[in-house]
């Protein structure tokens, strides 16, 4: 499909809470799964189109992912083999700065960019939150994402043992 | 610990009677017997899926529904009453939480906050497991940093569970020994590998201290003046999961040469840059460096051809009382120079310990701060 064409036609996408969001085509494009969707239709059809249902992906979130693809969507994105090696210095600023936001909303991103399939967006955000649980105690961890301690004292002590291997003395 | 241990095994014992009762049961009347095949069918069903044969797992998945469609709910029935009998903590705990698990696969966690507690966002616990993997993955990186995936693993029973995922644990193996490993049989045995087997350390760096003495000379003014001065210096070395290797020689102070060995951009020239592989508990590093030649510049292309040094130690990997595997003995030290076209080696005479010393393994935290790139 020529995505290079000038004109670049309106696309419309529906929250799952009814709400409904204009974009470009270029731009959702970088959605993996709504590219394979508009391949089924045909070039043609794109036009005649009526809005794209997104069933998982509320409107709070939505809006946060087109503001990411219409910033990108004159980017060529990486492939997911190529995303695999990368680091932190890939990052754009800006991405950077997208990506302050609080952690409901970044499960939410993570949700709709896996739902959604945009590989550089689900890269720098389940990075986010490998680069928060990395070398943090596991307190620290459930503090930082209010997770409840569910180990008993003999549980938590076995497990110890068995970490014991990487841990320092 | 031997208390525990016969604990355990009165613990298995029960257990395993128990199940057995179970099979006895079962088999006593004619429709449970149908019903006990259906179980069988599914859990092999079950097995299958997790070695990935998708295709076979759902020829045995469907027979299992087709002799009784309820099967699946039986199944998980029968596991939880047997987990409410489940007051110990044994080995296999992992088994035992991943049915907890599997069967509310949507809450990998229990969030902290209290039921009363108003809240419009949405907890860790909601993300899908495929990306929970996806994001251990990047917790580890490249760098195979399993202490914060092992760490990870005590927060609560969920996490513990996909900190052993057998993948997480095999492409470590893959990793480190490439094509030089054999499947186990029980996929749990990915993590026992990758932590008995024999390998270098990859979250800090091997560092040998060299000091020797040697005379100083004679004072000018006062002949009975005889200065002794002691010479210091360390070699560091720093291995990659990538099978790269660094290596360093200085007289600075450790926390300099450290520091040197941790920006990988922008490798300084003491550093020399090799490979390793394993031998079986040794490890051979290989460092070439070619080294520039002004005069080469001007002659012609087809000259002798470039000068190298090519330094090939061997070194013998072992445990200290302290951390497995944190040990280097040196075992072979040769350096091989190619000069104008002529190769001259020379064996180093290892046996003055004063001059080589064992390495000895030093965790950095600050190798593995950063994420680099995902595990595969």
């Amino acid at each position: 499909m020529d995505i290079d064409r000038p004109s670049d036609p309106q696309v419309s996408v529906v929250s799952s809470d009814g709400t409904m969001f204009h974009t470009t085509l270029k731009s959702i494009l970088l959605s993996g799964t709504i590219k394979d969707m508009i391949e089924h239709i045909g070039e043609g059809g794109v036009e005649n189109m009526g809005a794209i249902p997104l069933q998982n992906v509320d409107s709070k979130t939505l809006e946060i992912v087109i503001k990411w693809i219409e910033h990108h969507k004159d980017n060529i994105q990486p492939t997911s083999e190529e995303i695999k090696d990368k680091t932190a210095d890939f990052i754009d600023p800006w991405d950077e700065n997208f990506l302050e936001m609080d952690l409901d909303k970044l499960y939410n991103l993570i949700t709709a960019a896996n739902y959604l399939n945009i590989p550089q967006l689900l890269w720098l955000s389940t990075r986010k939150i490998a680069m928060l649980i990395k070398n943090r105690t596991p307190q620290e961890i459930r503090s930082l994402f209010n997770i409840e301690d569910d180990w008993t004292p003999q549980e938590i002590e076995a497990v110890q043992k068995e970490n014991q291997w990487c841990e320092e003395k | 610990m031997e208390e525990d241990e016969n604990s355990l095994d009165q613990f298995r014992k029960q257990w395993r009677r128990e199940l057995e009762q179970q099979l006895d049961e079962t088999k006593s009347g004619d429709s449970t017997s149908q019903e006990n095949s259906a179980t069988n069918l599914f859990q092999q069903a079950v097995e299958l899926e997790k070695s990935k044969k998708y295709f076979d797992a759902i020829r045995l998945y469907r027979r299992a529904l087709q002799l009784d469609p309820n099967i699946e709910l039986k199944i998980y029935q029968a596991s939880q009453a047997h987990e409410q009998t489940t007051d110990d903590f044994s080995q296999n705990s992992s088994n035992t939480f991943q049915k907890e698990l599997s069967l509310e696969s949507n809450q990998i966690c229990q969030s902290a906050y209290l039921p009363g507690t108003i809240r419009t966002g949405i907890h860790i616990s909601s993300l899908p497991i495929e990306v929970f993997l996806l994001i251990l993955k990047y917790v580890i990186s490249s760098d195979l940093d399993y202490k914060s995936l092992e760490r990870f693993g005590r927060v609560c029973k969920g996490f513990f569970l996909l900190s052993r995922d057998p993948e997480l644990w095999r492409l470590g193996c893959q990793k480190v020994w490439r094509n030089n490993i054999t499947t186990p049989q029980n996929p749990s045995a990915w993590r026992d590998m990758f932590i008995n087997r024999c390998r270098v350390l990859f979250d800090g760096c091997y560092i040998c201290k060299i000091t020797y003495q040697r005379l100083g000379e004679n004072s000018f003014q006062d002949q009975f003046y005889r200065p002794v001065q002691i010479v210091e210096y360390f070699r560091l070395i720093r291995f990659m999961p990538s099978g790269e290797v660094l290596m360093m020689t200085s007289a600075d102070d450790l926390q300099t040469c450290v520091n040197k060995l941790k920006n990988l951009k922008n490798i300084s020239r003491e550093i020399l840059k090799g490979s390793y592989h394993y031998q079986d508990n040794h490890v051979l590093v290989v460092i070439k460096k070619t080294q520039f030649n002004f005069a080469q510049k001007y002659k012609r292309k087809n000259s002798e051809g470039e000068n190298s040094l090519t330094f090939f130690l061997e070194l013998e990997i072992g445990n200290t009382n302290k951390k497995n595997f944190a040990k280097l003995t040196w075992k072979n030290y040769s350096v091989s120079q190619v000069r104008n076209g002529h190769e001259a080696t020379s064996d180093y005479d290892l046996r003055s310990s004063t001059k080589y010393p064992p390495f000895i393994f030093s965790h950095v935290k600050s190798f593995h701060n950063e994420s680099k790139g995902c595990l595969e």
